[in-house]
């Protein structure tokens, strides 16, 4: 069994344990079926948030199990599924005979209204991680928000369950609740405060930075003086924050590595001006400091040994981790087949085209190009227009069930390229997307 | 872990859950 499979096992357990302890040990005092479903409810659902901390962490033991993007989405199916639990707890509560009073009451005691502010914020909290970017929420605010709910919520909810839940009067459940709340908050402290403050002790220096067309820049990164380049895989990415003074933002912010890992003086990622803190990107100059955090990420193809003859498709600035891959063919000279197809909007936004065309005419890899525009001037003479089943189709030559695909670009162009390639029959195991965005 | 993995990963997770409501209330209950 793979280690990600008994990890999986091991988050079930520290779930259910409470559960099947208070089913066990606790007293039968003759309460409804409802009541008991709110009160397990109540148990996982805290469980649940807890070791939300845990799972967004960045512990590189999960981390090479399952990938921080993975991670990340499961971490937010979670948060959904602890508050249909922890709304399911008072609910069932009244439906199992605490009566409507148990909802509506306003002059409940002090433990009971903890639990409803908690559970407010709780709401709070995960309406605006799901629809963070349909309120086009800013990333550090939405971060901020959720750095100052998250331990409110595990403190309420702590505070209202050591009170008041019967379970927790059973002494091994009474020790369990408390070290998986000083888990929580030792976990918290320590990825938001303790990690941070510890890179920022030995911070990176900006070596380069390159325009490499229109709005993307490279910014190549040296490490402090002693430390070397950490291991990455081509493909991988970085969370840097840059401290640049000259009063620009410092936020941390998580960039595909571009630079190959065969190269191993310095670190490059290359950035698009999309938000408001990449509109300042090419202000960063040589000599500012960075504190960096990495690697994450399990999109890179040395992931796949076995596979000789790969599908690139990037879309855009989805070419940072794909180029990282080729760079990292080239100087290590792999012995492999690779169709890139390259769709940009129009023939300015084409990065790293040179360095691109230059691979296209060697030998390893043996690399064939395709670029694709969909407004293109009136000088182009290429393929013109949408990625589509078609277009696929007379590229591929048909051999889908060869061939691996790595796919990044535009969520919407994935989605429509994943589908075309399902549909004529690739198989779902051989099409790897990257799911870049912590929000939405 | 693919993105595959993780939907069915997931609702895996989900159904154990509404299991470890249900089961065990039925046994306290019973």
């Amino acid at each position: 069994m793979k280690r990600s499979h008994w990890l999986i096992i091991l988050y079930l357990l520290l779930i259910i344990f409470p559960v099947l302890a208070a089913a066990l040990w606790g007293a039968r005092v003759g309460h409804t079926l409802l009541w008991e479903m709110g009160r397990n409810c109540a148990l996982m659902g805290f469980l649940l948030l807890a070791l939300q901390a845990v799972l967004a962490a960045r512990f590189q033991v999960l981390e090479r199990s399952f990938g921080f993007d993975v991670l990340i989405r499961f971490h937010k199916h979670m948060g959904v599924v602890a508050v249909v639990l922890l709304v399911s707890h008072p609910l069932l509560l009244a439906l199992g005979g605490g009566g409507v009073r148990l909802l509506i009451r306003l002059g409940a005691p002090w433990t009971i209204m903890v639990a409803r502010l908690g559970l407010l914020l709780l709401i709070v909290n995960v309406l605006f991680s799901v629809f963070s970017e349909r309120m086009r929420l800013k990333f550090e605010r939405w971060r901020l928000m959720h750095d100052l709910l998250a331990p409110a919520i595990l403190v309420l909810g702590f505070l209202h369950s050591r009170r008041i839940g019967g379970d927790l009067r059973i002494p091994v459940l009474r020790w369990y609740w408390t070290i998986i709340f000083v888990l929580f908050l030792a976990v918290f402290v320590y990825h938001r405060w303790v990690r941070p403050w510890r890179l920022s002790r030995r911070p990176w220096k900006v070596s380069e930075v390159t325009k490499e067309v229109g709005r993307v820049w490279s910014v190549k990164l040296v490490p402090p003086e002693g430390q070397r380049v950490f291991d990455y895989l081509p493909g991988q990415f970085q969370f840097i924050t840059f401290h640049r003074g000259r009063g620009l933002p410092v936020e941390e912010h998580h960039w595909t590595i571009s630079s190959s890992p065969a190269r191993r003086e310095s670190v490059t990622s290359t950035i698009k001006e999309l938000g408001d803190f990449t509109a300042t990107i090419g202000q960063t100059k040589s000599g500012d400091t960075a504190t960096v955090h990495a690697p994450f990420g399990r999109f890179s193809y040395l992931l796949r040994p076995g596979e000789k003859d790969l599908v690139f498709i990037a879309g855009g600035i989805g070419i940072t981790p794909l180029i990282g891959m080729l760079r990292h063919m080239r100087d290590t000279r792999a012995d492999l087949s690779v169709l890139l197809i390259y769709a940009n909007r129009s023939e300015g936004e084409i990065a790293f085209r040179q360095e691109i065309d230059q691979m296209a005419g060697g030998e390893r890899p043996r690399l064939s190009v395709v670029h694709l525009l969909s407004k293109p001037g009136d000088g182009w003479s290429g393929e013109k227009g949408r990625l589509d089943r078609e277009k696929l189709q007379r590229y591929c030559q048909a051999r889908f069930q060869e061939r691996t695909f790595y796919l990044c670009g535009p969520p919407p162009m994935i989605a429509a390229v994943v589908s075309a390639l399902k549909e004529l029959g690739v198989d779902d195991g051989r099409i790897e997307t990257e799911i870049f965005s912590l929000l939405g | 872990m693919r993105k595959t993995e993780l939907k069915r990963t997931t609702w895996l997770v989900v159904i154990i859950i509404v299991l470890a409501i249900v089961i065990p209330a039925l046994l306290r209950t019973a």
